[in-house]
């Protein structure tokens, strides 16, 4: 139950704290993406049954809070968490090395699938001021930010879930 | 007169004239070097024994002082901390008031509209839209559509509305489109947005003399934005001879990453006309 609280907490203060801060500190046009980042963190860490209720819940709540396409950020989310889930059951489990992976291979699979959403609205955007503005920063951004989150998550889950324990 | 003059009597009488003496002396300051050397000795050991006395009852008492020294510290230091603290939240404060006086005054210089003031409290999570949110929504009578302004010119205007906030689109999205007319010029034209924040001026007939530094204000066409609201400058143009219009490049007159707090225009309703669009 302390998993799921902390889990909730966690995710609410991402919110909070990608809104009123990381979106204003832009990069060329990129900026990191904290919530994508504690999922990251967050979905190597955990092993609870049901967590992935918790990954639909606030997919649901940000894709309603944000301009981007119905459901994209449910998508996006969902997906991280999956390819963490496949992760935790290889070689790589809880490595630094998994998580650069998931956030690398995250970001470009978010900032497609923003993109898609664009194109199927009819908005013209151009590929290459998309890939150098805004892709390439949001990366960078995302993977100097990657390894204090993982810290910071690995140290508040450790006495909420140790790893282990299935409840 | 026999018993006067008894061993006894003569004996006191002679004190009495010692002592009297004694006095005249002393008081006419004439046995002050002699009380010097008598007293001195017992002034200096006095003094050793009161600086010993001290010292030792320094000793025992200094911890209790100490401790009580260092509690003082700590609530002055508790007290600095909090007017600091107070201090940096009146300077705040400060800046927010300058910011709203600075609102009022547009609004009472544009009397036509009605007003409502909102704070902005976050930016949208993807950076390929630009988005702010803003902490006003239906509660305070916002609704999808309305026009949203500073004191320095047009922002965009509402996109979604909850009770007690609400999404606006800048006018720099990609998605947004404003019909503006150029002062100077006497030419209509539209303002793009895009995925970078950058706007860009279109569809502005070859013909037209567009100088850099013209001033865009909203037409009112569309039904989307009153009209004459002051929105940017073009930066450049851009002419070429295959094309139907020229474009450019405007500047932004509102600086859409510092915003802090904007005016919703309540008593304009935007027309829709998506029916009308093929």
């Amino acid at each position: 139950m302390l998993f799921y609280l902390y889990s909730s907490l966690g995710f609410i203060a991402a919110i909070m704290l990608q809104m009123g801060v990381f979106s204003r500190a832009a990069l060329f046009s990129g900026t990191a993406d904290v919530v994508l980042l504690f999922l990251a963190a967050w979905s190597l860490r955990q092993q609870q049954k049901y967590s992935w209720v918790l990954v639909v819940i606030f997919g649901l709540i940000l894709s309603a809070i944000s301009a981007a396409p119905a459901l994209s950020l449910l998508i996006v989310y969902l997906s991280v968490f999956l390819a963490a889930t496949r992760l935790q059951m290889g070689l790589w489990r809880s490595s630094l090395l998994s998580i650069f992976l998931l956030v690398f291979f995250g970001t470009f699979l978010a900032h497609g699938v923003y993109i898609a959403g664009l194109f199927a609205r009819g908005v013209p955007i151009s590929l290459t001021e998309a890939f150098t503005q805004i892709m390439l920063p949001s990366v960078l951004l995302n993977m100097l930010l990657t390894i204090p989150i993982h810290a910071l998550v690995q140290e508040i889950f450790r006495n909420a879930a140790p790893i282990g324990t299935e409840i | 007169m026999r018993n006067l003059f008894t061993s006894t009597n003569i004996r006191n009488i002679i004190i009495l004239l010692v002592v009297a003496g004694i006095l005249m002396l002393a008081v006419s300051g004439y046995l002050t070097p002699l009380f010097s050397l008598t007293f001195s000795p017992l002034i200096s050991t006095q003094s050793w024994l009161s600086q010993r006395y001290l010292a030792i009852r320094d000793l025992f008492s200094s911890p209790r002082d100490m401790a009580s020294l260092r509690e003082r510290n700590i609530l002055l230091e508790n007290e600095v901390s909090q007017l600091q603290s107070q201090i940096v939240e009146l300077q705040e404060n400060l800046s927010q008031a300058q910011i709203l006086y600075t609102l009022l005054d547009f609004a009472r210089t544009n009397p036509q509209h009605e007003y409502t003031a909102a704070t902005v409290i976050g930016r949208e999570i993807s950076p390929y839209y630009q988005y702010i949110i803003i902490d006003k929504g239906s509660n305070q009578g916002i609704m999808h559509g309305m026009p949203v302004v500073t004191q320095q010119g047009l922002v965009g205007r509402i996109d979604a509305v909850v009770a007690n906030a609400s999404r606006v689109q800048l006018i720099s999205d990609a998605e947004s489109v404003v019909n503006v007319h150029l002062q100077n010029a006497k030419v209509e034209g539209q303002i793009i947005g895009s995925i970078t924040g950058e706007i860009y001026l279109e569809m502005i007939p070859q013909d037209a003399k567009i100088q850099v530094g013209d001033v865009l204000l909203t037409s009112g066409l569309g039904g989307n934005y009153p009209p004459n609201i002051f929105v940017g400058q073009v930066l450049s143009m851009q002419s070429q001879q295959n094309r139907l219009f020229q474009s450019g490049s405007v500047q932004s007159i509102v600086d859409f990453s510092t915003l802090s707090a904007v005016l919703i225009i309540t008593n304009f309703e935007a027309v829709d006309i998506t029916p009308l669009v093929p």
